[in-house]
């Protein structure tokens, strides 16, 4: 890779009689932009090429020819000289806007771009009052068949920069031109209705008021929005857009342009579902137990109960408390849940929705490379030669990287190598492609690592540089590769040929899903891919990297806050003395001297009455796991269980008391994404009834302890915690921008015997190869239009897809003659479930696939878990289990089932 | 012919130098078969000629042979230009001249068979021309004259259409044996600067109408980096009435491909397109064959003539947009992409087909290009005016007595165009009004440019454009408002959509033009109808749109009387626009019959006994009706 940078040429222009020096290659526009001159553009999208098709950005060149030229796709030549207020120039505007508002309905009354419309506004700027053309306008029905994007032709001026955006930016193509000349209309192919991923870009990108949102439809009008930046919370990657709300009700949200990880880019979720904090099923006042029944109180009684019963647990001696975190509270949040389970409870027992799975991303890479989340950026993934995707679903578990990645790969100029367990959307781009046998990730990364190793694919830097460290992993992959042909399905060639590609590129970046990090030996797997980075050079060439992705919002905000019993605030190891050292300095308070339990471990403590009392906020488990974990019978058995929330979730079902949380809409704080930047979120609506922010509860309960810890804001909170966690210091910092890789780190892991038991992380779990009576893999997952539960609460995203239903393989659906809507029964060794069936040609023979947040399915309690050693993070593995299917027949069976 | 010099059978007259840098066309025979006792029968079978009832002919020879008990060789041949005279049958017996006779039909078809395979004469009346081959020993008819003296072909200089209509067009040996793949054979000898060199000093230009050098693009393309390249023919041939193309697509099929493998050559391509709109099956059927027939000969695919070049090509067939045939929009078409034109730069020569430099060429250029590596760019710049070297073939259409196919030395004047080849107007006492080069994108000129010489520049000059070389003659008959109206429509019938000058401007200019068309015009549409035009002319993203407001700006330039008058007399001269025609009662021929009053629709024509009729013109629809039924043809 060269690092040796390339000398800009500069070259002198002049617009409208003012001179500036511009980097060769710049176009008009951008020169204008830089003088702080207007040019017009309807069509022009900055990060897209230049499509020049509305013409409006037409400009008077006279040197060194005369000639009108369009502003955004002309390359400036030296000494070029450009007049974008001659005669010329207003007298063709003037044309182009009276040419378009020939055809263009005058109905900006009832127009939801109205008062944003950038044709209304060049209209006042440069358009003639008196349109000297008048011609017959169209006269097209207004499409309204989709669910969430209404097609007004008649308003449309045909810029083209919807079809660009889904074909450049999301390249899924769903819409395009049709017909010609005139009667040119866009939409989606062969006139059907629209239906796609409903990101919504193309509604961003219209200049007019052609593509309207359903949900958002007559209910605003610009100008009495109020517009606050803040940052989505469905997923990992952390967009940033404006929420807008009327009067505090959320009318829509709007992306920013080239502002944070997503750039301008929004998914469905992000866009549309920004329902749910005013969904009815909120609670509203806290509730306390009385008998079977949950009731209504005062704040202060709740907060009482709360505070007695934890205390009473804290009094019976030490370790009786437990503290369950999750990824919806902000970083200021969760740092004071830690310290209220950690200093005020003074138990260890703290433990947070990173078990899940995450855990195991955030301390292997932690360990091995000094990093805590993503070690590139989402910029370093746009510039990557290679990606390499493991067990992840990116388009669908987080949609914003996987535009990132789409970008990368544009249309297959780069290669995407892809292992997954079904055809992903990103799989059908790939260069290289293994589809392998689900929840098998762990031999398919040990035959990656073996084929580099057999095949001297090794980067040779690193073999000079760490011979030992090569010839460790080398003495260890000496084995046949029929140990991993035979679980995985693969073929041993197309593990190398796919190890060869990845290999041959020198930027390349790895990616890996829950599916890795969650799975079977999830933190071995890990640590495999760390190795196989190792190997190619990924953790020595800048750019290059191994990640894991998270997949809640603010999960890495838990790993920074040491929200589990293996980690400290600051993201150090319980285990060093001085991290946990300067946690009690800080706090003024001497930490409980043994490492606290995991929750499975939790689960059994309290089971057998050894854990009384618990504190869960922000998280579900009993919703989450599934009922094999035995969640629900551990939480029932406390003698107190406080839970927050924003529903009655079944978590809080149990609880004996439930405080009424607040949504990111309407609090303060910041929030930490995937790649390490920590972004603002700004309270812009009113929470509803008594809900307060999850900091004021800890606060409160806090404060009836005995034990205050008070504050009058967020901020003071971030403050304190950025003694411990330096990255709070900053906002908007990615990991790699921090400086990556630390080298002490990589060098410590490698001396250190290369993170833990070479011999067991790369031994194949037998688990592997086990047979089982039932013929079926089923496994659990997300979808693209939902996240968790929350996003079920968003009337909009479940009209867009409320379906909960088993994909199946549509050749293997014909066979056993299953229809889509047909009910097919599920039988598992933890019991059976009826469900509805959808056949699904990317979904591979042999496997099943339901999304996971159809919390209330029985499918979920399908999964037997298996749960996960100590070395191995102690992640339950709870996606995947063996079923057999069979077709409900008769109507009467099917309802006497359901 | 003082000097003839003997090269296969193409017969050259003399060297260009000899003839005071005046060079001498090639002049194609097909030689007698060898050992073939058979007559030779050559029908016209291209498109126009089937079209004039070939096929039936075909039959019908065969059933004449059939019943005479005799053997003919039958070969169907693409179209030699004589619109005029279709369906064309060229008969030949051993030791004799081809015999070339015109207008054949069932009436006369059995006499010329008879005449000429029988009695051993040929048929005087139907015959307009013997071809004599000066290489083979032929006995002449006489009173038949020389093909090439006829007055339809006196006047052209045939060098894209050499072969056309003389050749058979299933035969790869007929093209061999007229000099085919000669030039190939010498271009892989040369070196690929050495190539363009000598297209350079042919000041060959872009026949695809924006004549812009040849030499230079290919120049480009060779020079730009890439591991793979494209050459691309472009035979999206959509310009209404324009059947150039067409003709060597059909007629002589290998000269397209072996200019296409010597400009592949050339450049360094791999790949080929040719992009043929799907409205000619005739041409494609016929250029897959030739495909075939020049892989099997080895002039095309691995390992050309043994060079150890490479270079194949696949038909695209189009999907019927006229706008495909710019070249960023067919590039787009041939990737299955919707067929929009794209931003320039990049241009094709850097990032065409599949992202990989492109050279996109038209037909007529690369069927030019054999000949000009056989012969050398200087005998090819023997003709032509100063900007604009060579030949240039026309599509002369319209109110002249010969249309066809013709080939013109560039430079030639309109006049002779239109009147030495084209025969004068059709109808004597109608004069001539204009001649409309370039189609949709082209415009009118008037009689003052009768003595311009056609080319690039002063097309240009004139407000009109060669375009792929559609010219159509119009008398006093036309009207230049409908007319301009008529293109427009075609514009903005087949306007992408894309930019909103094109796709906006084009139909309000439409329109004005149907509004002033229709007696509704106002003064200051002329005005609008400039501003328009201008505005799309410079602010247009593809060529289409630039140069659509050509007929309406030539119309307005040279024709505004008559504009002004459509919009403030309300009349049209030439009698077209329906709306503006009054129908009148001539008091001196009318018989007071009444005849034509029932039939009127709307009560307009106003009848009492014994009384002449009346037309009240608000209320007449001009729909003739009264018209039709005047015995006495009273009503005008």
């Amino acid at each position: 890779m060269s690092t040796a940078t390339t000398k800009v040429d500069t070259i002198t222009v002049t617009i409208n009689g003012q001179t500036i020096q511009v980097p060769k290659g710049t176009r008009i526009i951008q020169a204008a932009e830089m003088l702080g001159i207007e040019i017009p553009t309807f069509c022009y999208q900055p990060r897209m090429r230049p499509n020049a098709a509305c013409r409006i950005c037409t400009v008077e060149v006279t040197k060194p020819m005369n000639k009108m030229f369009m502003a955004c796709a002309t390359e400036m030549m030296d000494g070029m000289e450009v007049l974008t207020d001659s005669e010329r120039t207003l007298k063709d505007r003037q044309t182009n806007l009276d040419l378009l508002l020939t055809q263009h309905p005058l109905d900006c009354p009832v127009c939801d771009k109205g008062g944003e419309c950038k044709l209304q506004d060049y209209s006042v700027k440069y358009g003639s009052f008196e349109n000297p053309f008048e011609t017959k306008r169209k006269d097209f029905p207004e499409d309204i068949r989709s669910v969430a994007l209404d097609f007004n032709s008649n308003r449309c001026i045909l810029c083209g920069g919807c079809i660009q955006v889904c074909g450049d930016i999301q390249q899924v193509d769903a819409i395009g031109f049709s017909k010609r000349g005139f009667i040119t209309v866009v939409g989606a192919p062969m006139g059907e209705a629209l239906d796609c991923e409903f990101c919504g870009q193309c509604m961003d990108v219209c200049p007019v008021g052609a593509i309207t949102s359903r949900f958002a439809k007559y209910k605003f009008r610009p100008w009495q929005e109020e517009k606050t930046q803040t940052t989505c919370t469905y997923c990992g990657c952390g967009c940033q857009y404006d929420l807008r709300t009327v009067d505090g009700e959320a009318s829509r949200v709007t992306p920013i342009e080239g502002v944070g990880p997503g750039q301008g880019s929004l998914c469905v979720r992000g866009h549309f579902g920004y329902h749910f904090m005013e969904d009815d099923r909120r609670i509203t006042r806290p509730l306390v137990r009385r008998g079977d029944k949950l009731v209504e109180t005062t704040w202060e009684e709740a907060v009482s109960e709360a505070a007695r019963g934890l205390a009473g647990a804290k009094a019976a001696g030490a370790g009786r408390v437990a503290g369950i975190a999750g990824g919806r509270l902000t970083n200021e949040e969760q740092y004071l849940f830690g310290r209220l389970v950690r200093d005020v409870l003074g138990s260890s027992n703290l433990d947070s929705s990173l078990r899940y799975g995450a855990i195991n991303g955030v301390t292997v890479t932690r360990e091995a490379l000094g990093v805590t989340g993503m070690m590139n950026s989402f910029d370093e993934v746009r510039a990557a030669d290679a990606v390499l995707l493991i067990g992840c679903d990116i388009t669908q578990e987080a949609p914003i990287l996987g535009l990132a990645v789409k970008e990368a790969i544009h249309k297959g100029e780069k290669p995407v190598l892809v292992a997954d367990s079904m055809k992903t959307e990103i799989m059908k781009r790939g260069a290289g492609r293994l589809v392998y046998t689900p929840g098998t990730e762990i031999a398919v990364i040990k035959g990656l690592v073996k084929a580099v190793v057999d095949e001297g694919l090794i980067d040779e830097q690193v073999a000079k540089k760490y011979p030992k460290a090569v010839q460790a992993l080398r003495s260890e992959l000496s084995g046949t590769y029929k140990e991993i042909e035979t679980p995985t399905g693969l073929k041993k060639d197309d593990i190398v040929a796919l190890a060869k590609r990845f290999a041959a590129a020198s930027k390349g970046i790895i990616l890996a899903g829950p599916r890795v990090t969650g799975g079977l030996k999830g933190k071995s797997a890990m640590t495999m891919l760390v190795d196989l980075a190792f190997l190619t050079g990924g953790l020595t060439t800048p750019g290059a990297g191994v990640n894991a992705i998270t997949m809640e919002n603010n999960e890495l905000g838990l790993a920074l806050n040491g929200m589990a019993p293996e980690l400290v605030p600051g993201g150090g190891s319980w285990d060093d003395a001085e991290a946990r050292g300067k946690v009690a300095t800080a706090w003024n308070c001497s930490l409980p001297n043994h490492q606290g339990d995991t929750m499975m471990e939790m689960f059994d403590a309290m089971r057998e009455g050894r854990i009384s009392a618990a504190i869960v906020a922000g998280t579900d488990p009993v919703g989450r796991l599934p009922q094999d974990a035995g969640a629900a019978e551990a939480l029932g058995a406390l003698d107190c269980l406080v839970v927050s929330d924003l529903f009655l979730s079944e978590t809080a079902k149990r609880a004996h008391v439930v405080f009424p949380a607040r949504s990111y809409a309407e609090k303060d704080g910041t929030v930490t994404n995937m790649e390490g930047r920590v972004q603002t979120i700004t309270s812009c609506m009113k929470a509803p009834g008594k809900a307060a922010s999850d900091w004021k509860i800890v606060s409160d309960i806090a404060r009836e302890m005995g034990h205050p810890l008070e504050y009058a804001n967020p901020g003071e909170i971030r403050a304190e915690a950025a003694a411990l966690v330096p990255q709070f210091a900053d906002t908007d910092v990615t990991n790699a921008a921090r400086g990556g890789v630390s080298t002490e780190a990589l060098e410590a892991w490698l001396a250190g015997g290369f993170g833990t038991g070479m011999g067991e992380r790369y031994d194949l779990p037998a688990k592997l190869n086990e047979a089982s009576g039932h013929e079926m893999r089923l496994y659990v997952g997300e979808l693209l239009f939902h996240s968790g539960s929350m996003s079920t609460y968003n009337w909009g995203l479940m009209k867009i897809n409320d379906a909960a239903s088993l994909q199946l393989n549509s050749r293997e659906a014909r066979k056993l003659k299953i229809k889509e809507g047909d009910r097919v029964r599920l039988t598992g060794d933890r019991g059976s479930c009826v469900v509805t069936a959808k056949p699904d040609p990317n979904i591979m023979p042999g496997t099943l696939f339901f999304p996971r947040h159809s919390v209330l399915d029985d499918v979920r309690n399908l999964v037997q878990v298996v749960e996960g050693s100590e070395e191995e993070g102690s992640v339950p593995q709870f996606r995947f289990t063996r079923v057999t299917m069979e077709k409900v027949s008769g109507v009467a069976e099917a309802e006497a089932s359901a | 012919m003082a000097e003839e010099k003997k090269g296969g059978t193409a017969v050259m007259d003399a060297p260009a130098a000899k003839s005071g840098g005046l060079s001498v066309m090639p002049k194609r025979y097909v030689p007698w078969p060898e050992g073939n006792e058979k007559p030779q029968i050559w029908i016209g079978m291209g498109t126009c000629g089937t079209a004039a009832g070939a096929s039936a002919l075909e039959e019908e020879i065969q059933a004449w042979l059939k019943e005479h008990g005799m053997e003919a060789d039958i070969h169907p041949v693409g179209c030699v230009g004589m619109c005029h005279n279709e369906p064309l049958v060229d008969v030949q017996v051993k030791g004799r001249p081809r015999v070339s006779y015109k207008k054949v039909s069932s009436k006369n078809l059995a006499q010329i068979l008879k005449e000429h395979l029988q009695d051993g004469s040929a048929s005087k009346r139907a015959a307009f021309g013997q071809l004599i081959n000066p290489d083979e020993k032929q006995e002449p008819y006489d009173g038949i004259p020389n093909f090439h003296e006829e007055p339809f072909f006196k006047n052209q200089v045939k060098i894209v259409m050499q072969r056309c209509g003389v050749i058979d067009y299933h035969s790869i040996d007929d093209y061999l044996a007229t000099g085919g793949y000669d030039g190939l054979k010498k271009a892989v000898t040369m070196s690929s600067d050495e190539i363009i060199e000598e297209i350079k000093k042919s000041g060959l230009r872009g026949r695809g109408g924006a004549g812009f050098p040849t030499w230079m693009k290919w120049k480009f393309a060779r020079d730009a980096e890439g591991d793979a390249k494209y050459m691309v023919c472009n035979a999206d041939e959509g310009d209404p009435g324009a059947f150039m193309d067409r003709a060597v697509l059909e007629g002589d099929p290998h000269s397209l491909l072996e200019g296409m493998i010597i400009g592949a050559f050339a450049v360094g391509a791999q790949y080929g397109y040719i992009y043929c709109r799907a409205e000619y099956p005739l041409a494609i059927r016929i250029l897959n064959q030739a495909l075939d027939q020049a892989r099997e000969k080895g002039f095309l695919g691995e390992n050309i003539l043994g060079t150890g070049f490479s270079y194949d090509i696949i038909i695209k067939e189009g999907a019927g947009a006229y706008v495909c045939g710019e070249e960023m929009a067919l590039l787009n078409s041939i990737m299955g992409e919707r067929g929009m034109p794209m931003i320039k730069p990049p241009f094709p020569a850097t990032r065409g087909v599949w992202g990989k430099p492109t050279n996109i060429n038209n037909v007529e250029t690369f069927a030019n290009i054999a000949e000009i590596v056989v012969n050398g760019g200087d005998w090819y710049a023997g003709w032509g005016s100063e900007t604009t070297k060579g030949t240039k073939t026309f599509a002369l259409t319209g109110k002249v007595k010969r249309p066809g196919l013709v080939e013109v030395p560039t430079g030639t004047t309109i006049r002779e165009l239109v009147e030495d080849i084209g025969g004068g107007m059709t109808l004597k006492k109608v004069g001539f009004k204009a001649a409309q080069f370039g189609g949709p994108s082209g415009g009118c000129l008037p009689g003052e440019f009768m003595e311009t010489g056609i080319d690039y520049e002063s097309l240009n000059s004139g407000g009109a454009i060669m375009g792929s070389g559609g010219v159509v003659v119009l008398d006093e008959y036309n009207c230049m408002v409908d007319t301009a109206r008529f293109f427009m429509e075609f514009t903005v019938d087949e306007s992408c959509g894309k930019c909103t000058p094109c796709r906006d401007g084009t139909a309000l200019m439409l329109q004005i033009l149907e509004r002033i068309t229709h007696g509704e015009g106002r003064l200051e549409d002329i005005e609008k109808l400039e501003q328009i035009s201008g505005f799309t002319k410079a602010n247009s993203l593809c060529g289409l749109g630039q140069v659509a407001p050509n007929p309406v700006l030539t119309t307005l330039r040279y024709f505004r009387d008559e504009v002004v008058e459509h919009i403030v007399d309300k009349k049209c001269r030439a009698h077209s626009c329906d709306e503006l025609i009054e129908y009148v009662v001539l008091e001196d021929k009318c018989t007071t019959c009444g005849l034509c009053k029932p039939p009127c629709p709307t009560d307009a024509l106003e009848w009492e006994k014994k009384q002449t009729a009346f037309i009240n013109h608000e209320t007449c629809i001009r729909c003739k009706a009264c018209v039709m039924a005047c015995p006495f043809m009273a009503i005008k």
